[in-house]
């Protein structure tokens, strides 16, 4: 009877332990998810700790998953799901972004929703892209993911530096406008006061027959072709906006898929 | 003694002024209204001169010569007995003892006889109404100066003018340019062509006017042009009566150069205007024969208005026959950067503050 109680109490224990645990899990799911075992217990938990230090500092969630297959889902879909289902995404709009690398098709997929979208344009994802494959072709996971958290970190804070107003350069170009306009309105009252001025011409007393043209001569002499190569807008702004879709979750994300 | 003339009223013998609302002679004493034409009939003698009026006056303006060297001239004021001293180039004026309009007959005579005047369209009210006007809308104008200056004196004065008729030929050369571009691959091409024009043309000029008195500045003058010729008459010195006139001191000879400059650039003008269709026009050589026979003298309405402010004094001029009013006011800097400030503010804050507002969206 002892040992029922006994294997009661454990069983309790174990079932209450492992709610706890289910409840921190939703709570907090994890960023870095591992499901393809490319990553050790102490890189894991090295990039979970940077994520939450980065995704603390910008207030959203930055999520790595690391999968072998996407389940007959697209990897957009899939990313998008993933992020929806398990509750990542902070604020009322949901605000992260997951980067997905399925080992399966060679995907990389990145997933935005909420402040991500804003964040992370087009461009500056196809960039991330591109900064990662080498990584990935060479199967260096870690260091993807590694440059994957310090280009988060880097970008937001970039982004959020040009999105700060310039006060002072908009002071100094208001200082200049006023000037400008200043002295045109200052010299134009000042005209007012001049009516005194000699007349250069004597268009006033053209008789009413006016001009009469005797040779009216337009001659073509030579023409010139001059070339010039069209150059390309440059690219290394990363300006641009940022294309959503909905999820099948009724959210709305933004992201992209390649292969590496 | 050169000869006086005072029209006077052919039915109560009062003296004569000429009235430019009315555009009569009006007597300022029965209120009798002639023309010009009417009093010419009744006074017959006071303006049909027989050649032998030319040769008297000449030789009177030989005999005050030396008079004229010394700039004074003297008469007899025909109603009062007064002495009126005028100078050399007085044509016209009033008694200073009994106000009375007089005209020296002698400085309207011979070679000095204008052949047209353009009579006084506007009076005396309407020039200070024209000043008083003139003042509005003057941001930079010291507030006081509308108040405080004084008008000093006003006169109605019938300016001397040389009136060149010229005939202009002229021929001018322009290099003209017109571009296209398309794209083809990844070049742009952008073709020019360039146009060797020509225009040549004659043009009239009627009446250009050259102001025949030195006491006038020319400037001034130039500044209240144009006039409408089509409202001249016929020399009349009736027409004079009740303003004042100069003869001209200026030779023709003289004035010759400032029309030929004036006639010149508005028919290089008028050829450039004709060159159109080109995306740019550089003019290139220019050549401007003019002819011109022996100006026209006629007598154009001027009303000068003289005030003073603060120790300064201003002079404006009203044309007598179109109310077009010019004169240059003084400047109140404290003013001027009062409104400089304020402007660099307001526009400064606007545009300051839509840049935060935009880039903060």
């Amino acid at each position: 009877m002892k040992r029922y109680l006994f294997i009661a109490f454990a069983a309790v224990l174990l079932i209450s332990s492992l709610l706890a645990t289910c409840v921190s899990a939703s709570d907090h799911p994890a960023l870095v998810v591992d499901e393809s075992g490319k990553l050790t217990d102490e890189q894991e938990r090295v990039l979970e700790a940077k994520l939450k230090e980065v995704g603390d500092k910008y207030d959203l969630d930055i999520v790595i998953l690391i999968n072998d297959s996407t389940g007959g889902k697209t990897p957009t879909e899939f990313a998008d799901d993933y992020y929806d289902e398990n509750g990542y995404g902070r604020n009322a709009g949901y605000d992260g972004i997951l980067l997905l690398i399925s080992l399966e098709n060679r995907d990389i997929t990145t997933s935005t929703c909420g402040k991500g979208i804003e964040y992370f344009n087009d461009s500056e994802l196809e960039y991330i892209e591109g900064l990662l494959i080498p990584y990935l072709a060479s199967e260096d996971y870690y260091g993807a993911f590694t440059a994957f958290a310090n280009e988060c970190d880097r970008h937001i804070e970039s982004y959020l530096e040009s999105q700060k107003p310039k006060y002072g350069l908009y002071a100094v170009i208001g200082i200049i406008a006023g000037l400008i306009f200043a002295a045109i309105k200052g010299s134009s009252y000042k005209s007012e006061l001049v009516s005194v001025y000699a007349k250069g011409d004597a268009d006033d007393y053209i008789a009413p027959s006016g001009l009469e043209l005797s040779v009216k001569d337009d001659i073509f002499a030579f023409s010139n072709v001059a070339k010039t190569i069209i150059t390309s807008s440059s690219s290394s702004s990363r300006g641009g906006g940022s294309s959503t879709h909905v999820s099948s979750s009724g959210r709305t994300h933004g992201g992209r898929s390649g292969h590496f | 003694m050169d000869e006086l003339i005072e029209y006077k009223c052919a039915k109560c013998g009062g003296t004569l002024v000429f009235d430019s609302n009315l555009q009569k002679l009006r007597c300022e004493f029965c209120g009798s209204l002639f023309t010009a034409e009417e009093l010419k009939a009744l006074q017959n003698e006071l303006f049909e001169k027989t050649p032998e009026d030319y040769k008297r006056t000449e030789t009177e303006n030989i005999f005050w010569s030396e008079q004229e060297a010394q700039g004074i001239f003297s008469y007899i004021c025909e109603s009062c007995g007064g002495e009126i001293i005028g100078d050399a180039t007085t044509a016209a004026t009033s008694c200073p003892f009994c106000g009375n309009p007089v005209v020296m007959k002698g400085n309207l005579s011979g070679e000095l006889r204008p052949q047209f005047v353009l009579p006084f369209k506007l009076d005396k009210a309407a020039a200070k109404k024209a000043l008083k006007e003139h003042f509005k809308n003057k941001k930079l104008l010291p507030k006081v100066f509308s108040s405080e200056n004084h008008l000093d004196e006003i006169k109605g004065v019938y300016v001397p003018y040389w009136l060149y008729d010229v005939d202009s030929d002229a021929s001018s050369t322009f290099k003209c340019t017109n571009s296209s571009s398309w794209i083809s691959g990844d070049y742009r091409y952008t073709e020019t062509k360039t146009y060797n024009v020509a225009r040549a043309g004659n043009m009239q000029f009627i009446g250009i006017p050259a102001d025949g008195s030195k006491k006038m500045d020319d400037t001034l003058m130039e500044s209240i042009e144009p006039y409408d010729y089509s409202a001249f008459e016929k020399f009349n010195a009736a027409y004079l009566a009740g303003f004042l006139a100069d003869k001209y001191d200026v030779p023709k000879e003289d004035c010759a150069e400032r029309i030929e400059s004036r006639a010149k650039r508005s028919a290089v003008d008028a050829l450039r205007r004709t060159v159109s269709g080109y995306a740019s026009v550089t003019p290139q050589d220019s050549t401007v024969n003019l002819k011109y026979d022996e100006p026209k003298y006629g007598l154009l309405p001027v009303w000068l208005l003289h005030t003073s402010w603060n120790g300064e004094h201003y002079l404006f001029a009203m044309n007598g026959q179109t109310g077009k009013f010019v004169g240059d006011l003084p400047i109140d800097k404290k003013r001027y950067w009062m409104y400089f400030v304020r402007n660099l503010l307001i526009v400064g804050g606007i545009v300051a503050g839509a840049l935060s507002l935009i880039m903060s969206l």
